[in-house]
């Protein structure tokens, strides 16, 4: 190699970028040649001169008028499609074509709202009168809850199906339940969900109760229960003896690919810090044995933060959770809602009143029109 | 400390937000390259965020496989190559050198806190960027990245789409180029290094 080629070698020596022979012809070359030492070390001055130059910070109104132009493209984007169109074929619609004064049209609404809405708290009453209500309501949710657990046995058949046509690998998947019920008496519950997630190896990760402003009682459970347990325990917690179920979703998230990925990851860094190793134990010069450490460590904070990760998933797919929210429903008409109750009670007895009064005038009918009937004739023959 | 590929997926899963930790990341160094690439402020940040919202634009679709910065960087190479051939074509008013490709203004060393004292170090130091901004937009563009930024050649490879072998002769011309250039201006200061 000539003295041209070693110059322009050189520049790279800096940064190891050579290849081994490489370095070695320009090592050699430098104990014999003090010209290129200087050019050596007037580019390691220059490296360490524009390295300082990284020193330039972006100014503070970077970021927010960053975010500013992003919401303004965002919203010229999406505002092309939109806006100007749909808001003022909304509007038409809204034009009437008859002049109804708002105020009475506000106030016959309201009028009509309040009705209904006190007609229709009508729910578990102690009077005779409504008991036919409540009767077709337990009805109702009977069936809803049949459905549901027929609805519930699908999706999880679902969820294991999925499972089973993917291929050979174990599936990694975290699954996660929301459920709510209603309960006749939610002191019960509590004993009844340690038992539960007790008998299935789980446990209650956290919990809480409050009470609203018309007494109805709730409370909220975190769940921690093994996988494989999973469907178990949702069976048992949406079966009947707890109570009955108003909500339920259930998901699952597969995080194979990442959990895969991770482990083949980690085993190639635990390769490479290996052979990091034997090359420590091979290394001679100090240079040497610094720059491996300095690589060794890199590899290791590495290997930590990827098993960190895998762990973190573990948990997470070994140990389901199921959140559940548990109401006690005060039946209303108790306590404050007196005077509603009382107007909801008077119009009852008017309609009853009216209708009675409409039946009663039915059943004469025929008796006065017989009567009118008779009248009439004996009218004429006057 | 999530990794740029886990912020990303929570950007494409929908949180948003997420992207105003990438760009804390990054601004800097993103910063810092537009402006050692074009020499003046303006220039700089109004390149910088075109690269952060083209970055916001396109992330979505942005394939898991390929490595975050790098792709960062190439947008942001792109960004001011193609402004400094704009400059080119168009001379703008204010410039003071305008030939071969790329050249442009004298930057304006960051020191406005001039000490009275300059030491050889200083005046070394200013010359630096003085002669980086007249470099040529390929050695510019590489010193940055390899001296400033400190990516490596394979990175650097990647973000440019150059092979190594280009990168490792460009930075040679390069680092060669800035000491020429400097030689003749700043003399002494030179110690034998061994």
């Amino acid at each position: 190699m000539d003295h041209k080629q070693i110059k322009e070698l050189l520049p790279l020596y800096l940064d190891n970028g050579l290849e081994k022979d490489e370095l070695e012809i320009i090592k050699k070359h430098l104990t014999e040649c003090k010209e290129c030492r200087q050019e050596l070390a007037a580019y390691r001055l220059n490296q360490q001169l524009l390295s300082s130059l990284n020193e330039t910070t972006a100014p503070e109104e970077f970021l927010p008028g960053l975010i500013a132009k992003i919401n303004q493209t965002e919203r010229v984007r999406h505002g092309k499609d939109s806006s100007a169109g749909w808001l003022n074929r909304l509007k038409r619609y809204f034009i009437f074509p008859l002049k109804i004064p708002a105020g009475a049209l506000a106030v016959s609404a309201v009028i009509i709202i309040v009705i209904l809405a006190s007609l229709s708290g009508n729910f578990a009453q102690q009077d005779s009168i409504s008991s036919p209500q409540t009767e077709y309501r337990q009805d109702f949710s009977l069936n809803r809850n049949m459905l549901m657990k027929a609805e519930h046995k699908d999706q999880a058949a679902q969820l294991q199906a999925s499972a089973g046509s993917r291929v050979q690998i174990d599936q990694k998947i975290i699954k996660e339940a929301s459920i709510r019920i209603e309960v006749k008496d939610i002191t019960k519950v509590y004993q009844q969900i340690i038992a539960i997630t007790e008998k299935y190896g789980g446990y209650i990760a956290n919990s809480s109760n409050w009470q609203d402003d018309n007494q109805n009682k709730y409370s909220n459970y975190y769940l921690k229960i093994p996988a494989d347990q999973f469907t178990t325990v949702l069976d048992l917690l949406t079966g009947e003896e707890i109570g009955s179920l108003l909500y339920r979703s259930i998901s699952g998230q597969d995080v194979s690919e990442e959990y895969y990925d991770l482990e083949i990851r980690l085993k190639n860094l635990l390769l490479q810090e290996e052979r990091y190793r034997e090359l420590l134990d091979q290394a001679t010069t100090v240079e040497d044995i610094l720059k491996i450490e300095k690589e060794l460590e890199r590899v290791r904070t590495e290997i930590e933060r990827l098993e960190g990760r895998l762990n973190y998933l573990d948990d997470r797919v070994n140990l389901s959770s199921i959140s559940v929210e548990f109401q006690e429903i005060k039946p209303l008409g108790s306590g404050n809602w007196g005077m509603v109750r009382a107007l909801r009670q008077a119009i009852q007895a008017l309609s009853q009143s009216i209708y009675r009064l409409i039946v009663g005038l039915g059943t004469i009918l025929p008796y006065l029109l017989i009567l009118a009937i008779l009248y009439l004739v004996w009218k004429r023959r006057k | 400390m999530e990794s740029d590929l886990e912020l990303v997926q929570r950007f494409k899963k929908g949180e948003k937000e997420i992207f105003e930790k990438l760009v804390r990341r990054y601004q800097h160094k993103v910063y810092n390259t537009t402006y050692r690439m074009l020499g003046n402020r303006e220039d700089a940040g109004d390149l910088a965020q075109e690269t952060f919202i083209r970055v916001y634009q396109n992330l979505d679709r942005f394939k898991e496989k390929a490595n975050f910065a790098t792709w960062l960087f190439r947008i942001t190479t792109n960004l001011c190559r193609d402004q400094l051939r704009k400059r080119k074509r168009e001379p703008a008013t204010s410039s003071l050198t305008n030939s071969g490709d790329g050249e442009q203004e004298i930057l304006i060393p960051d020191n406005q806190y001039s000490p009275e004292k300059v030491s050889i170090e200083q005046e070394r130091k200013r010359e630096i960027q003085n002669q980086l901004g007249k470099l040529p937009l390929e050695q510019r563009e590489i010193l940055i990245l390899r001296d400033i930024q400190d990516f490596s050649y394979h990175q650097i490879a990647e973000i440019l789409k150059i092979s190594p072998g280009t990168v490792k002769s460009r930075l040679s011309r390069a680092r060669r180029s800035l000491r020429d250039k400097l030689q003749g201006i700043v003399k002494g200061g030179i110690t034998d290094g061994s």
